[in-house]
């Protein structure tokens, strides 16, 4: 940092051009052994992983959590099932121009701390971020993780993006969108979807499509690994920790 | 002679704007203005052959060198002490919030009422958040907030853009109400003897914050149930940081804490640092964290020493702030001589000439305290309007606009950046909102006030 920057910091700092962030920091993991544990973590966990990032999470208990996880698991992969016998294909691109979605790719500029890969906007948009594309594809250099490759990468995105829109489709039927509890004490009601099912499932429907043996939700600590590796080692940390809980309670 | 001088401090107070405009270091900014709008005004004062004009403002065309350094670059950061004392127990209280889990439970507690419906959270998250900030106050806290809340929006598949904007704005409604941020504001009118001319429990003041918290916390309700009428909303793949482990179980009774001090305040006349301090135990031993003596000296210690590192980056900015306004009272005469025919003294001109150039109150222009505002209320205090009328005229602009949406205020742009929104984006969506807001309580200061 040359002098004016570091001048320039200071004065930021004093008249309050930037907020205090204390961001802790992780220990460090070489990337290949990230990708070879990621690898292996189950279903379940990645789905406790969800459930962690989940609103009404104060609401579920530990037991009906494992039962959401498999259930949505399984309507993303028999909906993954449906969706190729209708359409006669497993090729998302093709899928997507047989529903009528239009597909639009742009490069996303680098900054912030939300990182986006993808996105479904109602009623039939998705738009794919490619500049994460680009930055896995370096990553799969370094660790030759085949997920990583760019025409791989861009489906599995595509994939999970179509779960959306297959939900928004079949909303009445769908179970992520069916399923709910109440929010409420009687005589009022509120009934609310789970929102962190359409995500669990979306993996496995993009799972099943691209007929992968692992989940695509590594692709959250992967992708940002690329733009953050402090913030890939925190969510490693994390789904590590998830995965130690698992094993223990399944010993217990 | 007073009109070159008038003429050399409008080109200065041009070149401030410019510079705020251009992104310039405005605590540097406010200190070279201190030091230029006290030179002016005292080579003015050297040669002004005037009688009328001399005679006209005892005290300030008569002053010495020496007494106009002091006032400037002396009395006028003293004299702000009151106003970073209350910071920083506002900043201690902030983080005792923080750290007890308790603003992190409202949120929930806000969330699991509303459930998947996007109208209900955001206007739940919206009134929580207005009532956080209602007390809370400091980037640090708005930070720890909208990483708890903005995720919770967007996972619910609430445009960022809206995200955004209505968590900005609903910290800006409860800012109305903030006793810290008030105090800054009250600063701006102190008396010859250094006391407040116009104090925090003013009832007519009080009753204008509410009305003004209200009015732009409903404008921000409206705004987000006409952004989701249309249903677009989004479902973003995106990752997120390392999801923090919950603070611990905090009770039902506990959840009253953030509004504590300002009640105490208004209802029992109870001082605002002792409402900061009775909150604050109040929050700690609800939630379990005196356990023990030496327990509570280390929460408090920590909570204090956490608190005032979240201010401290505003101190430095703060003690300018009073420099600049102590030399703009040197400036009064000769502004008086050059605009005090152009500007009207009445004060429904200049309500409705506030209403509609309210958006120059972004990116510290001239209708912002935050700003080159603080020349501006020199310049009106001349003309002799109201206290009052003028600490809402000029709280106005600066609380909507600069607080609430503009990307010069640290935690906006911070926002903005976490969830990558262009500014161009975030403007469309909150500046039309905002200046509504102007209006509708330009139009209430007059009623009340003009």
């Amino acid at each position: 940092m040359g002098n004016y920057e570091k001048w320039k910091t200071l004065m930021d700092a004093f008249s309050g051009q930037k907020p205090v962030e204390n961001m802790p920091s992780f220990p460090e993991v070489p990337i290949v052994q990230m990708v070879q544990t990621l690898c292996s973590i189950e279903e379940q966990v990645w789905g406790m992983y969800a459930f962690e990032r989940e609103p009404l999470e104060g609401k579920i208990s530990l037991g009906q959590k494992k039962q959401y996880i498999k259930a949505a698991n399984e309507c993303g992969r028999s909906w993954a099932k449906k969706v190729m016998k209708e359409y006669e294909t497993a090729q998302p691109e093709t899928i997507a121009k047989k529903m009528g979605i239009a597909v639009k790719k742009t490069a996303r500029p680098i900054g912030g701390e939300i990182v986006l890969f993808a996105q479904f906007v109602r009623p039939n948009e998705i738009t794919i971020f490619t500049d994460c594309i680009h930055k896995a594809n370096l990553l799969e250099k370094e660790c030759d993780c085949k997920i990583l490759q760019e025409d791989i990468l861009e489906k599995i995105l595509l994939s999970h993006e179509l779960f959306h829109a297959v939900e928004e489709k079949h909303q009445k039927e769908i179970y992520t969108h069916t399923e709910k509890i109440e929010l409420w004490k009687k005589p009022f009601s509120n009934r609310s979807k789970i929102v962190c099912l359409s995500e669990i499932a979306a993996m496995a429907f993009a799972a099943e499509i691209m007929r992968l043996q692992v989940s695509p939700y590594m692709l959250d600590i992967l992708l940002t690994y690329s733009y953050d590796k402090n913030a890939a080692y925190g969510l490693y940390e994390e789904i590590c920790s998830l995965q130690a809980q698992f094993h223990d309670e399944a010993i217990l | 002679m007073e009109y070159v001088i008038g003429i050399l401090l409008l080109i200065s107070f041009v070149g401030l704007a410019v510079y705020a405009v251009r992104g310039g270091n405005l605590m540097m900014g406010m200190l070279i203005m201190g030091v230029i709008w006290t030179v002016l005004p005292l080579i003015g004062n050297t040669f002004a052959t005037n009688p009328d004009f001399v005679a006209g403002y005892p005290g300030v065309t008569d002053i010495s060198i020496v007494d106009a350094i002091t006032r400037v670059f002396q009395s006028g950061p003293e004299g702000w002490g009151s106003v970073l004392v209350n910071v920083m127990f506002g900043a201690w209280f902030g983080r005792v919030l923080l750290e007890t889990g308790i603003a992190d439970a409202l949120i929930r507690k806000a969330v699991e009422l509303g459930g998947d419906k996007p109208v209900i959270i955001c206007v739940l998250l919206s009134t929580v958040t207005t009532a956080i900030f209602s007390t809370l106050f400091g980037a640090g806290a708005v930070v720890a907030i909208g990483v708890i809340i903005l995720p919770i929006l967007m996972s619910l598949g609430i445009p960022k853009t809206l995200s955004i904007g209505s968590f900005m704005m609903s910290v800006g409604a409860g800012m109305y109400l903030n006793p810290v941020l008030s105090g800054q504001f009250l600063a701006f009118f102190l008396g010859e003897d250094g006391k407040q001319l116009i104090t925090y429990d003013d009832p007519m003041r009080l009753k204008w914050a509410g009305i003004g918290l209200a009015v732009q916390l409903i404008m921000v309700i409206l705004m987000c149930v006409f952004s989701l009428r249309k249903k677009k909303t989004v479902h973003a793949w995106s990752a997120s940081a390392q999801r923090k482990a919950r603070p611990g179980y905090v009770p039902s009774i506990a959840l009253v804490a953030p509004v504590l001090p300002v009640v105490l305040l208004v209802v029992f006349h109870v001082p605002i640092i002792l409402g900061f301090i009775i909150g604050s135990f109040f929050a700690l031993i609800a939630c379990g964290k005196l356990k023990t003596f030496r327990g509570a000296c280390r929460v408090l210690n920590k909570d204090f020493y956490d608190g005032v590192v979240d201010t401290a980056p505003l101190v430095g900015f703060l003690l300018m702030i009073p420099m600049f306004n102590k030399a703009a009272e040197l400036c009064v005469p000769y502004f008086n001589a050059l605009l005090g025919n152009v500007i009207p003294n009445n004060t429904l001109v200049i309500s409705i000439v506030f209403a509609v150039l309210a958006p120059l109150g972004l990116f510290r222009g001239p209708l912002t305290l935050f700003g080159c505002g603080a020349a501006t209320l020199g310049i009106l205090k001349g003309i002799g309007f109201s206290t009052p009328y003028l600490y809402a005229l000029m709280v106005i602009p600066s609380i909507t606009m600069n607080v609430s949406i503009c990307m010069t205020q640290s935690w906006v742009a911070w926002g903005v950046s976490y969830a990558k929104v262009s500014t161009k984006e975030h403007l469309k969506k909150t500046l039309p909102v905002a200046w509504i807001v102007c209006a509708v309580m330009q139009l209430i200061t007059y009623v009340m006030f003009g």
